[in-house]
């Protein structure tokens, strides 16, 4: 098998096992599902070169995409002014109000609190890992994750 | 597996996981395959490879295979049912320690030293009331923000403010007598927030507080009426931050360029007024990023490339900054141009590799500049940095083996400009009296060091300080002073033997005489040899050194005979891993040959081989190092000293 089918295969491999979980952890930090998929797909196209020079292909994989959807989200910030683009993507099927409410106050999250918050409790990462994914010292993560769950909290709907 | 997941923090996962579940498991993901299959057809991009030396490669495979799992996942359980697939990694170990490797002939490091405090950035944006928006009289009420990236206490002076946020509380400290004009409003979340307002009333002031809070990377001024006039940024130091280490080196064209390392985690974080971008360089496997200051007009006008920052790495082990700027350090007449200096900055940057223990030490000793900060020769890690006190004790406390000295204990002698031990103590003498020893009751002993610090193939002199107690001058007989002994013993091993001079007649030996009621300063030896040398002994009379002695806490021990005991001095020193060990076998070789017969040797057994110190006198040799050399000292015409380096 030559070097570039073997990559290849290896590639394919880690798509099978990663790629709908990264579109989910696009997803929500994002917040923007078409989004997602293509920050998931470039984060394979980055790693595909070097994928057999990897001993962790999984991690890196994840770390890239991290990165490249916080650098995502700090374009779209800067890009705010901008008109809103009409959807195009039929709207998602209706979900609890309450998912609704907290998906929303996601979304009005500061960046490095829907990242810390998302690694900690999607990704099961511990602080110290979060705080290198992010650039921060562990305990700002842990205020981070902290002030991001009061948040969302508080956007539940109360009966 | 990661690390286990805080059980108290079950609960919040389980609400967070059942809020957001529903929503990214909502809708099928399409599959992609074909698209990305299409996308990575192209040539490979191969990891960079380096034309370093086979050591410098294996670290680079180790850096690649921990390049992100420094940032990233240990465990990355990713999700649920038919994609929950962990994949596990250990942490691989790394020093923290980066050094250049490949840079081209010419660059060599100035000065290693260590600072306190981690950098952090900081930054500052001012607003002032529009023109057309001026009070009656024409002025014109101002804002201005400051932003520390590092994490302080807020100033306990003000008077507690409203929240700011989840969190976040604001501290007001009101106008002063001095100048009733001016208010500031203080709060912390990632960082130390201080608005100052000038004509602006304390509810306006918490306005803009609360506004910038809310949304601190927003392009808007923080009151309506406002406009921006001016932006800042500056790096600062968080004092309570880890310590970090600076590494300036000079260019082949004379300008200087640094880079610093401080522990994962320690580094400035992203502010709200700075970028931060991917930069990838072509010689760096690792990943980079360059963090600029944004100015002022992007806000304004949008456009405008970011200011000059720093390119940043978060690598396993060590935050990495390259600061982007080059400094003149031969000809402040003609500063680096910005093109110039970029390239430079890329080019060191683009060098950094991890380096063992042993190398980051070979690499800092070989600084025009000596290293002060012993840590730097000592640390295993970049992270035991910050766990230890630099050396810089000026007066210590010898070890107590025995009983305290009889002699009324007193600030030692004047004239003294290094280091100085406590008093001597008395230790019985084993066996009969010394006839021929004198009497050291009524005298007491210290020992005195230039430097704590003895690295090998850097002896260092050491000088007896005796103070005669007694109304009656006193002899030291010129046995009592020709078998004092001296040497370094294992801090953790205090009664390893020393070094022990064969005399058989000590009528050569100078006697010494310690006035009344006075003191002075003495060689340990008359024999000129009053030296401790971080190396092995070969216990003969002619006392040559051998191979370098490890590492470690050790003390410079005196032993002084007296006629019925004798004094025992300890002062504790520290000897550094030397960078390139030479073992006793290796000395053993060379040693009492001639030089023509070692440098023969030397290339038979592929070292290099020079000379660097001849009867005694020191050499000039370039201050370079190679751990395939050895040099040797010269003792009419014969090898007495070796080393590696």
């Amino acid at each position: 098998m030559s070097e570039d089918a073997q990559r290849t295969g290896t590639l394919e491999e880690l798509y099978r096992d990663q790629y709908r979980p990264s579109v989910r952890l696009a997803h929500l930090l994002t917040g923007d599902r078409g989004r997602a998929e293509e920050l998931a797909q470039d984060a394979f196209v980055r790693i595909a070169p070097r994928i057999d020079q990897l001993d962790n292909p999984a991690g890196y994989l994840r770390t890239t995409l991290v990165n490249l959807c916080r650098d995502s989200g700090r374009r779209s910030k800067r890009a705010s002014a901008l008109p809103v683009p009409e959807a195009r993507v039929s709207p998602p099927p209706p979900l609890p109000e309450s998912s609704t409410a907290v998906w929303a106050a996601m979304q009005q999250l500061p960046e490095r609190q829907r990242t810390a918050i998302t690694l900690r409790f999607y990704l099961d990462l511990p602080d110290d890992q979060i705080a290198d994914l992010i650039g921060a010292r562990p305990g700002t993560v842990r205020s981070l994750v902290h002030r991001a769950l009061a948040t969302l909290k508080e956007a539940v709907p109360h009966e | 597996m990661s690390d286990p997941v805080d059980p108290a923090q079950t609960s919040d996962r389980a609400w967070f996981r059942s809020q957001v579940d529903p929503v990214v498991e909502a809708e099928p993901i399409t599959d992609a395959w074909a698209e990305i299959e299409s996308r990575t057809a192209g040539e490979p991009t191969a990891l960079p490879t380096s034309t370093a030396n086979p050591s410098a490669r294996r670290w680079l495979a180790v850096a690649a295979a921990v390049v992100l799992l420094a940032g990233s996942a240990v465990v990355l359980a990713a999700t649920r049912g038919e994609d929950a697939s962990p994949v596990t990694s250990g942490r691989q170990e790394s020093t923290g320690w980066y050094v250049p490797t490949d840079l081209p002939d010419g660059w060599r490091l100035t000065s290693a030293t260590v600072t306190k405090g981690s950098p952090c950035d900081g930054a500052s944006q001012r607003w002032k009331t529009l023109p057309e928006a001026a009070a009656s009289d024409g002025t014109r009420p101002a804002l201005e923000l400051a932003y520390s990236s590092c994490e302080s206490v807020l100033d306990p002076s003000g008077t507690p403010g409203p929240p700011l946020g989840a969190g976040s509380h604001a501290s007001v400290v009101g106008p002063s007598p001095e100048d009733p004009s001016f208010e500031v409003v203080r709060w912390q979340d990632d960082g130390l927030w201080e608005l100052t307002g000038e004509g602006v009333s304390r509810d306006r002031l918490l306005e803009a507080a609360q506004a910038i809070a809310a949304h601190p990377g927003s392009e808007d001024p923080p009151l309506p009426g406002f406009g921006a006039t001016g932006a800042g940024a500056n790096q600062d130091a968080d004092p309570n931050g880890a310590p970090s280490v600076v590494l300036a080196l000079t260019s082949p064209s004379g300008a200087e360029v640094e880079y610093q390392l401080v522990v994962t985690g320690e580094g400035p974080r992203l502010t709200p007024f700075t970028s931060d971008r991917d930069y990838p360089l072509p010689a760096q496997p690792l990943a980079l990023r360059r963090r600029g200051s944004i100015p002022l007009e992007h806000f304004s006008r949008g456009g405008g490339a970011d200011r000059a920052g720093y390119l940043f790495g978060t690598w396993p082990g060590a935050d990495v900054l390259v600061p982007e700027k080059a400094n003149p350090a031969t000809n402040e007449d003609s500063p680096p141009t910005t093109t110039e200096a970029h390239a430079l900055v890329d080019a060191l940057a683009g060098s950094l590799r991890p380096a063992t223990a042993e190398e980051w030490r070979a690499f800092v000793a070989s600084a025009r500049t000596p290293v002060e900060d012993d840590r730097l020769l000592t640390a295993p890690t970049l992270a035991s940095i910050g766990t230890s006190e630099p050396a810089t004790a000026t007066t210590t406390t010898g070890g107590a083996t025995s009983t305290v000295a009889t002699t009324t204990t007193s600030a030692p002698p004047p004239g003294a400009t290094g280091t100085i031990s406590e008093p001597g103590t008395v230790r019985p003498h084993e066996g009969l009296p010394a006839t021929r020893n004198s009497s050291l009751d009524g005298l007491e002993f210290r020992l005195e060091l230039p430097t704590t610090t003895i690295r090998a193939g850097d002896p260092v002199k050491g000088t007896l300080l005796i103070r005669n107690t007694t109304d009656e001058d006193i002899d030291l007989s010129e046995c009592t002073h020709g078998l004092t002994q001296w040497g370094l013993v294992p801090a953790d091993s205090p009664n390893d033997p020393l070094p022990t001079r064969v005399l058989t007649d000590c009528s050569d030996t100078a006697v010494l005489t310690v006035p009344a009621d006075g003191s002075g300063r003495y060689p340990i030896s008359s024999l000129g040899e009053n030296v401790f040398a971080a190396q092995t002994f070969d216990n003969r009379a002619e006392l040559f050194q051998l191979g370098t002695l490890p590492g470690g806490r050790y003390l410079a021990v005196v032993e002084i005979p007296g006629d019925d005991n004798g004094v025992r001095i300890e002062l504790p020193v520290t000897v550094p891993d030397p960078p390139c060990p030479t073992s006793d076998a290796l000395a053993k070789r060379y040693l009492e040959r001639t030089s023509t017969e070692a440098a023969a040797r030397a290339a038979a057994d592929g070292l290099g081989y020079r000379v660097v110190r001849i009867d005694g006198k020191a050499q000039t040799v370039e201050q370079n190092l190679t751990c395939n050399r050895i040099n040797v000292d010269l003792q009419g015409g014969r090898v007495t000293n070796v080393l590696r380096g």
